[in-house]
């Protein structure tokens, strides 16, 4: 009782337009931006994968296979992380669901910033995860 | 055995200290599990034993 296997997703939100996964406080962020963006008529699917090893990859896959367009959101930096894991595996077994190219929300490619003021910018915010959806859904070929 | 870490928070202040978040030097290790709970529930159901023994 009261257990979850590893390796299971959440889905938060069910969407058709857009994916975004969103990686342990990000996945609140995420699901902040899928309500506002519904009053809108942009339905997004949010995905909690809870653990990054192993990894649902099938869950993510299947909901891109649906929306055709990826937002990975994650506080970690940009390069080698799981944002950037979770985009290489989308276009390695889900290019040809996609109908725009994947966006990250990440931190910024530095080290973590002590004001307060610079954190905040470092940080992936709401605001942040609203342009890239906005942007893939906008993306024309 | 199980290791807690810090998980960063928006707002969590004090540098690399606290709000840093390196998931991404565990995850890349075969064999470790790593967990990045969003609630407590999804905290506490990851980290009992039977968690691990029915991964795929």
């Amino acid at each position: 009782m009261y257990t979850i296997p590893f390796g299971e997703a959440r889905f938060l939100r069910e969407g058709s337009d857009v994916t975004i996964v969103g990686i342990s406080n990000t996945v609140n962020k995420a699901v902040a931006v899928a309500d506002r963006l519904a009053a809108e008529g942009i339905s997004c699917d949010v995905i909690d994968p809870r653990t990054t090893s192993p990894l649902d990859e099938e869950a993510i896959i299947e909901s891109v296979e649906t929306t055709g367009r990826l937002v990975v959101v994650d506080e970690m930096t940009p390069r080698c992380g799981i944002a950037a894991d979770i985009s290489s595996i989308i276009a390695e077994k889900a290019f040809g669901a996609l109908r725009a190219p994947i966006r990250k929300v990440t931190a910024a490619h530095s080290p973590i910033p002590f004001a307060p003021a610079l954190e905040d910018a470092w940080m992936p915010q709401e605001a942040d995860i609203e342009a890239a959806v906005r942007y893939v859904l906008g993306y024309q070929r | 055995m199980v290791v807690r870490t810090m998980v960063p928070r928006a707002r969590a202040r004090g540098g690399a200290q606290t709000p840093q978040n390196l998931t991404q030097m565990v995850t890349m290790v075969p064999g470790l599990k790593v967990v990045c709970p969003t609630n407590a529930y999804d905290a506490k159901a990851c980290s009992l034993p039977r968690s691990a023994t029915t991964t795929a």
